[in-house]
């Protein structure tokens, strides 16, 4: 795997951002009545860092991921706000809004340039299909026409010793497909029986391509692995082949949902170790989706806390877990059970609001031990509080240009 | 401290059937010898990974499963001898006339799929209250609605579908079922892996309390080392059908024995920023408990086996007061742990 974007990396110190969501509104319409899932997102993940993104199921922390590819499934709609990523040099000023781009444009991007890790590999993997197949699928469609080329630079080259006319005929073929990979007489020969076969080099390379990807994320015989099917393979093992797939083109970020959530503590070190090691030399940058504050304390440089559709705090992970200024961050932090621990464990009364009807004004208020009257009427706005710490909260509200409290 | 139950040698296989007869082939070795005795008034942790077998010796513990092997004592309210009876060979119809039955009772993991859809709470309560003793009418709503009042609970919520409730609600539910029939014993299946962090936390101090009201006795099944550490005095540690250490909690995660134990204490992420540690991280999955290893079961994926471990399986023998672990190398283990991976461990 070759680094696509070496040039980024090494930018990463200067922080430059990679993706920037501008107040992202998600909604579902169910029967019930319209679910408010995000409540304008706004979320900076700078290159080369990885980017947590934490909260309790239903908060929103897998909608923001899927709105970010636009993946958000019926009855979701994205209602607004913008998604700017800025991946390569020529945009590097302006950056490309996602939301306006085609489909086709989003098509080309996911996998290739932003990728997913998903959070349940049963589900992810398709059970009919091998698992080099599955692998091989996103280079046969990413990487098409540089696999043709090198097809082609092989087939001239003195080496190859095909039957001498096939030789020139698929020469010839993979000429066309270089120039012109949608061509019309390749799409008409792709329906013939005989004619499909022309692709067989192509196949032969991604798969080839397959191996190589999944023996470098330490799957052993990674040669035997590819012809298997996911039914027999282990959790571990699946997640795993979720992973390549995933990273099969080098990704500039690479979206991991709850990559280790359902995976024992054993096998998550081992995945855990895997994506830091990744991130060391593949990837630019994760966003990282969790519940566990754990992974995030280990494995994260910056943190978003997430409660029923809003972003309530950001902070470097050593801010937030040292000087948690949300409620609803302090209060997370302190129901989970720590190794050095005494006494009994707070927890947060009350349940997650529905999303449906949410609470007038801030949506932690009816939980919250410091609400006071303004809570329960107006929205807190994000506001900077420190060193790139922002958090939502009516108790750092400014008065008179300085801090009530911090 | 009276005991209330004791596991010896238990074991629980589940047959694989196969060939043109139908006849058993092999067997799923869940539980492959067992021995564990639990002390009135403890919460015992039951910690491993899945497929270890964890949920097999609760659910076999209180007879929910036949044994395939060993037996099951059971210590009545006075704890001599004379009471002791072996509840793995006793016939379901006599377990249930004795009470005991009704004394052993289960919280089981996912609170979603534990609860009838289609029954009101108030019969979901009642089902097995009814089981045990003859209760009708006004004596019986009283009784359900102290019980939802002990887990926090009210009277509103009598006729409603479990459906209607949040993740945590519908587990008090379940725990207030559990404890329907006045148990002595319960079996806690992952009470917490299926709720959120806040949600968690509720729960696990509701338990706490109940054991101090109640007088309850637990065995909590779980993967989360640290919500163990949070509520078990003692935890034993299991991998593949077998335990491997014993002790009690503060001990375990102090001086930790076992290869194993060393591993699953060093995998836990821990929120804290401060606290960085090296992992162990041990490469391979759990094997197959159709064909277990041989020797030390654990051998395989042992960053320090030795010869002997392939050969000879290690029994559960005695390091300190309460400690028992099942390691050959169980003196050095510590000081190998050091030597390969620093002190920055833990």
């Amino acid at each position: 795997m070759i680094p696509k974007y070496a040039v980024d990396r090494g930018r990463a110190d200067t922080m430059a951002t990679l993706l920037k969501t501008v107040d992202l509104v998600t909604n579902f319409y169910t029967y019930e009545g319209v679910v408010k899932a995000l409540n304008r997102i706004s979320l900076v993940v700078d290159h080369g860092t990885t980017f947590g993104l934490v909260g309790e199921s239903g908060c929103g922390k897998s909608v923001t991921a899927r709105s970010v590819l636009r993946i958000v499934q019926e009855p979701g709609r994205i209602e607004g706000g913008k998604v700017v990523v800025y991946l390569d040099e020529k945009n590097r000023e302006t950056g490309v809004d996602l939301l306006e781009q085609s489909e086709g444009y989003m098509e080309a991007l996911r996998g290739d340039q932003i990728s997913m890790i998903f959070q349940e590999p049963n589900a992810a993997l398709n059970p009919t299909m091998s698992i080099g197949d599955q692998v091989s699928e996103s280079y046969l469609f990413h990487q098409r026409q540089e696999m043709n080329a090198k097809i082609l630079e092989d087939l001239c080259s003195p080496a190859c010793r095909a039957f001498y006319p096939l030789k020139k005929v698929q020469q010839a073929l993979y000429r066309v497909a270089v120039r012109d990979p949608d061509a019309l007489g390749l799409k008409i020969l792709d329906r013939i029986p005989l004619g499909k076969l022309w692709q067989k080099r192509l196949k032969r390379e991604a798969k080839r391509r397959s191996i190589d990807i999944v023996g470098k994320l330490g799957i052993p015989h990674p040669e035997r692995i590819v012809e298997q099917y996911p039914h027999s393979l282990s959790g571990g093992m699946k997640q795993r082949i979720v992973i390549a797939i995933a990273l099969a083109c080098s990704p500039v970020l690479l979206i991991a949902d709850e990559a280790t959530s359902n995976l024992d503590v054993t096998i998550q070190a081992q995945i855990l170790e895997l994506l830091r090691q990744l991130k060391h030399e593949v990837i630019s940058s994760i966003l990282l989706i969790t519940h566990d504050l754990g992974i995030v304390a280990e494995t994260c440089d910056r943190v978003a806390v997430m409660y029923a559709g809003n972003l309530v705090e950001v902070a470097d992970v050593n801010d937030l877990f040292k000087k948690p200024l949300h409620p609803y961050t302090q209060a997370l932090l302190e129901a989970v059970p720590k190794f050095s621990m005494e006494g009994t464990l707070k927890s947060i009364e009350g349940n997650v609001p529905n999303l449906v009807t949410p609470p007038p004004g801030c949506r932690f208020h009816p939980r919250c031990p410091h609400a006071m009257e303004v809570c329960t009427r107006r929205f807190p706005e994000m506001i900077e509080i420190g060193r790139n710490h922002r958090v939502a909260c009516h108790l750092f509200e400014r008065v008179d240009g300085k801090n009530s409290r911090a | 401290m009276e005991k209330i139950l004791e596991l010896r040698r238990l074991k629980k296989h589940y047959p694989i059937i196969g060939g043109v007869l139908r006849r058993e082939v092999n067997a799923v070795k869940a539980v492959d010898g067992v021995d564990l005795d639990i002390y009135r008034g403890e919460c015992l942790g039951l910690v491993g990974e899945s497929g270890c077998g964890k949920t097999t010796v609760g659910k076999t513990m209180i007879r929910l499963y036949h044994p395939t092997h060993g037996s099951i004592y059971y210590y009545g309210k006075n704890g001599d001898a004379a009471e002791r009876l072996d509840i793995g060979s006793t016939k379901r119809s006599t377990l249930k006339n004795l009470g005991i039955r009704g004394r052993l009772q289960m919280v089981f993991q996912d609170p979603t799929t534990s609860l009838d859809p289609r029954m009101l709470i108030k019969r979901i309560i009642a089902e097995p209250i009814r089981e045990q003793v003859n209760l009708t009418g006004r004596g019986l709503e009283d009784r359900i609605v102290r019980l939802l009042e002990l887990v926090g609970l009210s009277r509103d919520h009598l006729l409603r579908y479990p459906h209607e409730f949040s993740g945590g609600q519908r587990q008090r539910i379940a725990v207030a079922r559990a404890i329907a029939t006045d148990p002595e014993f319960v079996v806690l299946d992952e009470p917490t892996s299926a709720l959120d962090v806040s949600v968690q936390s509720q729960i696990l101090n509701l338990l706490k309390s109940l054991q101090q009201r109640l007088n309850l006795t637990y065995l909590f099944v779980t993967h989360h080392l640290l919500v163990v550490k949070y509520i078990s005095e003692r935890t034993a540690v299991m991998y593949l059908g077998k335990i491997v250490e014993i002790a009690p909690t503060a001990d375990l995660f102090s001086r930790a024995v076992h290869p194993y134990t060393h591993a699953l204490l060093s995998g836990i992420p821990i929120p804290d920023v401060e606290h960085k540690p090296r992992r162990i991280v041990l490469s391979g999955d759990v094997p197959s408990p159709v064909n277990p290893p041989q020797g030390c079961r654990f051998h395989p994926r042992c960053p320090f086996a030795t010869e002997r471990c392939q050969n000879e399986a290690p029994s559960l023998e005695e390091v300190d007061t309460g400690h028992r672990a099942a390691c050959h190398r169980k003196w050095e283990v510590e000081e190998l742990v050091r030597e390969k991976f620093g002190d920055q461990i833990r």
